[in-house]
């Protein structure tokens, strides 16, 4: 028992979740549900699919809390500032 | 097989596995960050003690005021929410207060092991992007120094020197964080390709682990800190304690039989984390050093039978649990406590989930396997972490959909295989990419292993398979006997595995060895042992070496050392200048070593002290001197080492007592 996403030979698609995380899936199984379908291809060239356009691994939630925290903290500045 | 027939047992299963683990996964989490759940421990109740190490007591409030202040440095020099950074400290309570410190400036800190090369250092800085090391008084003229700015956590965390009645902190620092998915550490893991894998963990796959339901019983109070902080068994040992309102009782040094009797015996400790390797090599040597802690947990590895059969024996009123989980899904994903067992049981379950945690195991075609079935193990809830940092091709390879939970949310790939029994317990069988293939069969390892370790006369077994000349592979098992000092016949072992397996399924060779080496993380090593029988194979061992003479004395303490030597490492021709380490030895066996000789002889020396003196005749003289004047020391059963050694023992005991009580 070998696990599928070691199989160099194996199809695959590279799917995202709406936090864009992304993830590889057998090509032949449906696409689970809360993932989109972004490319497919042998497991060499999904993985780097994924190691060339997942840059920021952050989740999507985290992305915007934090900017939304970075702009809360320019805000403070400027009134303290002004 | 229609899709029916296949779909019908599919749904039955997965109703069943769901309903035992949903059953199990009723905490609420709160939607929070680590400091801020320690933050509500030290409203409750700040004067509990947070930290306790040899020479102080911190509370809640004065850990907070601390880690504050540290806190501030770090964002003086720029540390930002997001950022990474590096720790180079020996394990202290200024360790303790400086992960705090790093968390609450909203920053994820990656533990470094002194024990680590600088090479391998430089590669964990360079791919996790740290710019900042926390080193202290120890580590501060480290070679990592010269290469990346950094900062003294002791002398910023400085003396607390409050007032009189003052309060220790007026101006908190609060919490940086930007909630529950931000980072608190990434811990480092040796990777197929040789690079190490930085493992991203978030404050909820912690606030997740350490508000688990099976801490409250109290039994997890006190907690012994051990583990190297780079090692996700830390987790365990400060974040439950502090998230829980406990007391992590710090350890400088390595654990070892005498000091888990002292704290366990005073109630200093209630529980503690013990890798198989650690806890079989304690069982063996000295089982009753346990007697005074409620709980152990052990796992990282197959659970030798034997060695729970001792301590259970030796401990009546301990629980044994093994735990089970790689770092990718924090530190535990399941637990099974132990019930009485006995040496001949099969290897002991990994049980079921932990609270938030579903355990699936998965064909290859990745649908749910029928009980009884062998299946991979893939773990997913709250503790599934963000991923391996800066690898995102490889994160999209083991983090994967999970197609049982709500849409969108991920689940982890083990490798690891495992078989759920009727009742829903689980029971690893080894990894999915250890399977070996012996003229064209394909071959479980685990499966071997159990039925071997399953023998009267064996307590562990490991599968190798080494190269013959003409390039095929051979099967070979190392085998531990269950009694110490046992001595199994191979080919009566080959006789029982053939009643019980294909005849592919066993090894051409069979080899008794006292003991298993281990790596750093506890795990059996593999190398050593492949090299061992490689060795044996190129011919007979090296002839002992001259030695000059020795005093009656002497040579009779040589004598009995040389044995424990032998029945420790498991080799039977040893120079009495040959290095511990260089004849298979490791920390482990060390300790191992050390209850061993302090047992015999009657002494109580620190285990520290062998590290430096690491030869037969160093450590016969040592225990010499040790024993004091006369004609050195006596081992146990002459009646001299009861009164005068013994009389030693109780005295120093009694110090530490005294010591202890007048704090």
């Amino acid at each position: 028992m070998t696990s599928p996403f070691d199989d160099p030979d194996g199809r695959f698609h590279v799917v995202v979740n709406g936090e864009e995380q992304y993830a590889l899936w057998p090509e032949d199984l449906d696409i689970p549900a809360g993932w989109t379908p972004l490319a497919s291809g042998d497991l060499a060239e999904c993985t780097a699919y994924v190691d060339e356009h997942w840059v920021d691994m952050r989740p999507r939630s985290l992305k915007s809390a934090m900017a939304a925290n970075a702009t809360a903290q320019a805000r403070t500045t400027e009134d303290v500032s002004a | 097989m229609t899709a029916d027939t296949r779909e019908a047992p599919q749904r039955r299963d997965l109703q069943l596995q769901l309903r035992q683990e949903w059953d199990d996964a009723a905490t609420l989490l709160p939607q929070t960050s680590v400091p801020e759940v320690f933050a509500r421990r030290v409203a409750e109740e700040p004067g509990a003690i947070a930290v306790e190490s040899e020479d102080e007591e911190i509370s809640y409030a004065r850990l907070d005021a601390r880690s504050d202040r540290l806190a501030r440095r770090l964002v003086e020099q720029g540390v930002a929410p997001g950022d990474h950074v590096a720790v180079l400290m020996r394990r202290s309570s200024d360790l303790v207060a400086a992960l705090l410190a790093v968390a609450k400036a909203g920053a994820a800190f990656v533990p470094l092991s002194t024990r680590d090369p600088a090479a391998r250092m430089h590669a964990v800085i360079a791919g996790s992007g740290c710019r900042l090391l926390l080193v202290d008084e120890t580590t501060q003229d480290h070679e990592m120094t010269r290469h990346l700015a950094y900062l003294r956590a002791d002398v910023a965390i400085g003396a607390d020197a409050p007032a009189p009645g003052a309060p220790f902190e007026t101006d908190p620092f609060g919490d940086r964080t930007t909630g529950p998915e931000a980072l608190l550490y990434i811990m480092h893991t040796s990777g197929s390709t040789g690079a190490p894998k930085g493992v991203a963990v978030t404050h909820r796959n912690v606030v997740s682990f350490a508000l688990d339901r099976i801490w409250r019983s109290g039994d997890h109070d006190r907690i012994l800190f051990h583990s190297p902080h780079a090692f996700d068994a830390s987790t365990y040992e400060i974040w439950v304690p502090l998230l829980t309102g406990g007391t992590v009782v710090v350890a400088s040094g390595q654990a070892d039989a005498a000091l888990l009797r002292r704290l366990g015996g005073a109630g200093r400790i209630t529980s503690v984390w013990l890798g198989a390797g650690l806890f079989g090599a304690l069982a063996e040597a000295d089982p009753e050093c346990l007697a005074g802690i409620r709980q152990v947990w052990t796992g990282g590895d197959v659970v030798p039978p034997a060695a729970v059969a001792r301590v259970q024996s030796a401990c009546p009123g301990l629980t044994v649990y093994d735990g089970y989980g790689p770092t990718e899904t924090t530190t535990f994903a399941t637990r099974h406590r132990i019930a009485r067992i006995h040496p001949e049981d099969r290897p002991v379950p990994i049980g079921g989930p932990m609270d938030n945690t579903r355990v699936y195991l998965l064909d290859d075609r990745l649908r749910l396997t029928e009980p009884g079935e062998s299946g991979q193990v893939y773990v997913a809830g709250d503790g599934v972490a963000r991923g391996y940092v800066s690898q995102p091709g490889l994160t999209a390879r083991r983090f994967l959909p999970d197609i049982f939970g709500v849409p969108g949310e991920r689940m982890y790939a083990t490798g690891d295989v495992a078989r759920r029994a009727p009742d829903g317990s689980l029971s690893l069988l080894g990894r999915a990419d250890d399977q070996v293939k012996i003229h064209g069969f394909r071959i479980e390892p685990g499966e071997i292993e159990s039925v071997l370790a399953a023998h009267p006369e064996v307590s562990r077994a490991v599968l190798l398979v080494s190269k013959t000349p003409d390039g095929s592979g051979q099967l070979a098992a190392v085998v531990v006997p269950a009694a110490p000092g046992g001595r199994p016949d191979p080919e009566a072992l080959r006789g029982y595995l053939a009643e019980r397996l294909p005849a592919h399924m066993v090894p051409a060779r069979i080899v008794v060895r006292a003991g298993l080496p281990l790596t750093a993380h506890d795990k059996v090593d593999h190398r050593i042992l492949i090299s061992e029988l490689a060795a044996a194979d190129a011919g007979p061992a090296a002839p002992v070496a001259h030695t000059a003479p020795e005093s009656a004395a002497t040579a009779q303490t040589m004598a009995r050392v040389a044995e424990l030597w032998s029945a420790v490492l498991g080799v039977d021709r040893i120079a009495v200048d040959d290095s511990f380490f260089d004849r298979g030895g490791n920390s482990l066996k060390l300790i191992g070593l050390h209850a061993r000789l302090c047992r015999t002889f009657g002494v109580d020396i620190p285990v520290q002290r062998l590290f430096e003196i690491s030869s037969i005749r160093a450590m016969a003289l040592y225990l010499q001197k040790a024993a004091g004047p006369g004609d050195g020391p006596v081992p146990v059963g002459d009646p001299r080492a009861a009164s005068e050694a013994g009389a030693r023992g109780a005295a120093r005991r009694d110090r530490i007592r005294a010591r202890r009580e007048h704090r």
